[in-house]
């Protein structure tokens, strides 16, 4: 039985729905103390929506990935018919940015409470506190390059 | 990059040192410096007076929360985000504080207060009361003080879950001269049991099988119910006493305008004898410091002449160390972008405005992010009912402006991805069409590609500036080794990628080479900072690790697809919805409708959203990264803070 279009479906699901759920969780803890710098100061409100928003582009970066699977088995038009082996090449193929997604979301998103808790105190050094955590965001590029490049490569 | 400041001193004797405060929070352009290092040390009659005005502020507290509690404006949904404070003239702010007889009405109010205070108080312990007996009522023991004087006797009450009351009157039952009945029951039967003091133990025996509680009895006099009946007359008339003086307290709301403006006045006098302790005092006069746009210098000038001729305004020379706040103005059409500056932070006096520099990509990509023409329409539309219905402040007003240049660059977006609503390309008519020039949900590769190319312009864009920035700085080894050689490094990457992806062998192999000098050219120039050769070679070839960097931000740009598919697949689906009940009798064309209109609102509002804060992250963290320093201080123009008024 050919289930390689189930298999490559799934590789884009586990791609999108990990990383986003890293960008969640991520952005949930760094909003949340967003919350509670803003109930002493309201006036940081754009500064902490910046850093609270950080935390995002991994949940971007599966939904990335994703869509390059279904635009590679040509899912929006006639689905090709993806061999097996092919199919588990694909799942494959999402796991980098699928599972360093998810848990670089969530420590991007504690980076960023700690960059809130900066830039509480010390308002001018914005800067300084988007940096930190974009750091994290690093290693989901490179897995996000990593996966794209798989995929690229193969060969229906 | 923004206004010329001038640090000017004025002059003015004591008396008129208030009106010249007065005016200068009337101008709203002039910065007080209120460096502790000039003021002269503690003046007494100042202190004094201070802790009389905020001792006053604080004994008129009471009445004045009562009537924030009690006599607020109704305010529709809208109106809850703007600002509340009335326009208000000084003079008539004055006039009301003055004449308003405050000791007296405080007088009155305290007492008519503590008065409803307690009757209050009085009146939930009464009603406690009554709930409690309530469950007492028949209790059939009159006079059991009497039955607690028997000195063999003693006298119980328990309650048991209904569940196992049988089993309990069982267990009782099995006593000998045991007296027991229960007199209540809801979730639990209450028990009274008269036992010979010898039997105590009897109950302590069966709380093992049988859980069951000790009640304390109340306390009342006499007959139980004879007793209920008089408290609650005496409810009866405390809840019309209570009634009658909370009318009088809410009476004292009519007061509301007096009590808000004498609270703003005093507000006034305290700033101005806290501004006044900053001020350097001779015998007769005062000296002010603060900073003015140059351009005012003369505006100022004539204000103060018209409150005294001997005040004196003069200009100070700027210390060489002494760090001038930043005054930011733009053109008016460019000042909707300041909200992004803002947002990050003061740029350092030596530094550019980057708001020109920010305004066409962040119009370019929030139209990306969007990407739908009617909601670009909707948006400009509902901007302009907002600035045209509503006293916006500055800051909303910026916002809607914001808006509605977005909404302009939507359209456009919208109308080359064939957007309009979301709506299904057949019923679009053919003029529409021919102007689609992409398809971002059947060729995302496309749109991405656009994205990548639009954030590869920005960051190159990026280091350029930070090029000048470097030369105006006069750092000069900075600007050409640093910015200049990343610039021509990353172009001549760029140059190569487009040259292989379109097969121009000539470019490839020429770019190659130029990358591979540009390598070492960075390898060379990057570790000059550090102390010796070797060091200097590893700083260099680290450096290279930039270039993730890079990428990187190049990659974060993706998100422009991203949210662009989003709204537009949601927008789909909201469709696809309202087409699913379009079949429901009667009703069916008005639930479309309904859908249509709520489901495209949500999306709006959650894209716009989603849109703006991204095409803000991609400003402030990809494009600032590469030049911003900041590091200044916003100019802030000295304003009263009052609470109920704006004075004018």
């Amino acid at each position: 039985m050919e289930i390689g279009v189930a298999l490559a479906l799934c590789g884009a699901a586990v791609a999108v729905f990990m990383a986003c759920m890293g960008s969640a969780y991520g952005i949930f803890v760094a909003a949340d103390a967003a919350s509670g710098v803003l109930s002493e100061d309201p006036e940081k409100f754009g500064k902490m929506l910046i850093l609270a928003a950080l935390p995002g582009t991994q949940g971007i970066y599966g939904l990335l990935a994703g869509i390059y699977i279904m635009n590679k088995i040509q899912l929006f038009g006639d689905v090709l018919a993806v061999s097996t082996p092919v199919g588990w090449q694909l799942l494959f193929a999402a796991l980098p940015i699928a599972f360093v997604g998810l848990v670089s979301g969530i420590a991007q998103g504690k980076t960023c409470v700690g960059s809130i808790f900066l830039v509480a105190k010390k308002p001018d050094e914005l800067g300084k506190g988007i940096i930190l955590p974009a750091m994290v965001e690093t290693y989901a590029v490179f897995a996000l390059l990593a996966s794209i490049l798989m995929v690229n490569a193969i060969k229906i | 990059m923004g206004a010329e400041l001038e640090k000017v001193r004025i002059v003015a004797i004591h008396d008129t040192l208030d009106a010249v405060i007065r005016r200068i929070a009337f101008m709203n352009d002039f910065e007080l410096i209120t460096d502790e290092s000039t003021s002269t040390s503690g003046d007494s009659y100042c202190e004094t007076m201070i802790s009389e005005t905020r001792d006053l502020l604080k004994k008129i507290e009471p009445i004045q929360s009562y009537i924030d509690e009690h006599a607020k404006d109704p305010r529709g949904f809208i109106e809850g985000f703007l600002d509340p404070r009335k326009s208000i003239s000084y003079d008539v702010l004055k006039q009301r504080a003055q004449l308003f007889p405050i000791h007296e009405v405080l007088e009155t109010f305290t007492e008519t207060h503590q008065l409803v205070t307690s009757l209050e108080h009085s009146h939930t312990t009464l009603q406690e009361q009554i709930v409690t007996l309530e469950k007492w009522k028949h209790f059939p023991i009159q006079h059991y003080d009497d039955v607690f004087d028997f000195e063999h006797f003693r006298l119980l009450v328990v309650s048991v879950p209904q569940k196992i009351s049988h089993e309990f009157q069982k267990e009782l039952l099995k006593e000998q001269y045991l007296l027991f009945d229960d007199f209540h029951h809801d979730k639990h039967s209450v028990y009274f049991c008269i036992l010979l003091e010898k039997q105590s133990t009897f109950l302590e025996r069966i709380s093992h099988a049988i859980p069951f509680t000790y009640r304390d009895i109340p306390h009342w006099e006499g007959d139980v119910s004879v007793y209920l009946s008089t408290l609650y007359q005496r409810l009866m008339s405390l809840t019309k006493k209570l009634g009658y003086h909370c009318k009088k307290l809410r009476s004292y709301t009519t007061h509301k305008k007096e009590v808000q403006s004498l609270h703003d006045y005093l507000k006034i006098q305290e700033t101005e004898l806290i501004v006044s302790q900053y001020a350097q005092k001779t015998e007769y006069t005062t000296a002010l410091s603060g900073w003015i746009p140059r351009h005012r210098y003369a505006q100022l000038q004539t204000l103060l002449k018209k409150v005294a001729k001997e005040i004196i305004l003069e200009k100070v020379r700027v210390a060489k160390e002494e760090k001038l706040p930043v005054y930011i103005e733009n053109k008016p059409q460019w000042r909707p972008f300041e909200i992004i500056t803002y947002i990050y932070g003061a740029p350092n006096p030596k530094e550019f405005d980057p708001t020109l520099f920010l305004a066409p990509f962040f119009i370019v990509f929030f139209g990306m992010c969007l990407s739908d023409a009617g909601y670009g329409l909707s948006l400009i539309v509902l901007s302009w009912y907002l600035i045209k219905r509503y006293d916006l402040p500055p800051g909303g007003l910026k916002l809607m402006r914001l808006f509605i240049y977005g909404g302009v660059a939507t359209i456009i977006v919208g109308i080359i991805t064939g957007g309009y609503f979301a709506l299904d390309q057949s019923i679009l008519p053919s003029f529409l069409l021919r102007l689609k020039i992409l398809d971002p949900i059947n060729d995302p590769i496309t749109m991405l590609i656009i994205s990548l190319i639009l954030g590869i312009t920005q960051i190159l864009f990026g280091t350029i500036i930070s090029f000048f920035e470097n030369i105006h700085k006069k750092r000069y080894a900075d600007a050409y080794l640093d910015s200049m050689v990343w610039f021509l490094f990353l172009s001549s990457i760029v140059v190569y990628i487009v040259g292989s992806f379109l097969h121009v062998v000539w470019i490839v192999a020429v770019f190659s080479k130029v990358i591979l000098v540009g390598a070492l050219v960075l390898i060379l120039t990057q570790g000059r900072h550090k102390k010796n050769v070797i060091m200097k070679f590893f700083s260099g070839l680290i450096s290279l690790y930039k270039l993730s960097g890079y990428l990187g931000d190049v990659l974060s740009y993706s998100r422009l697809l991203a949210l662009g598919m989003t709204s537009a697949v949601v927008g789909m689906i909201v469709n696809l919805i309202a087409g699913m009940v379009k079949g429901f009798p009667i009703v069916g064309v008005v639930l479309t409708a309904v859908i249509f209109v709520f489901g495209h609102l949500l999306n709006l509002i959650v894209s716009v959203m989603g849109a703006f804060i991204h095409t803000t992250r991609l400003q402030l963290v990809e494009f600032f990264g590469k030049f911003f320093e900041g590091g200044g201080k916003f100019f802030k123009p000295f304003q009263f803070s009052l609470k109920y008024h704006k004075i004018e």
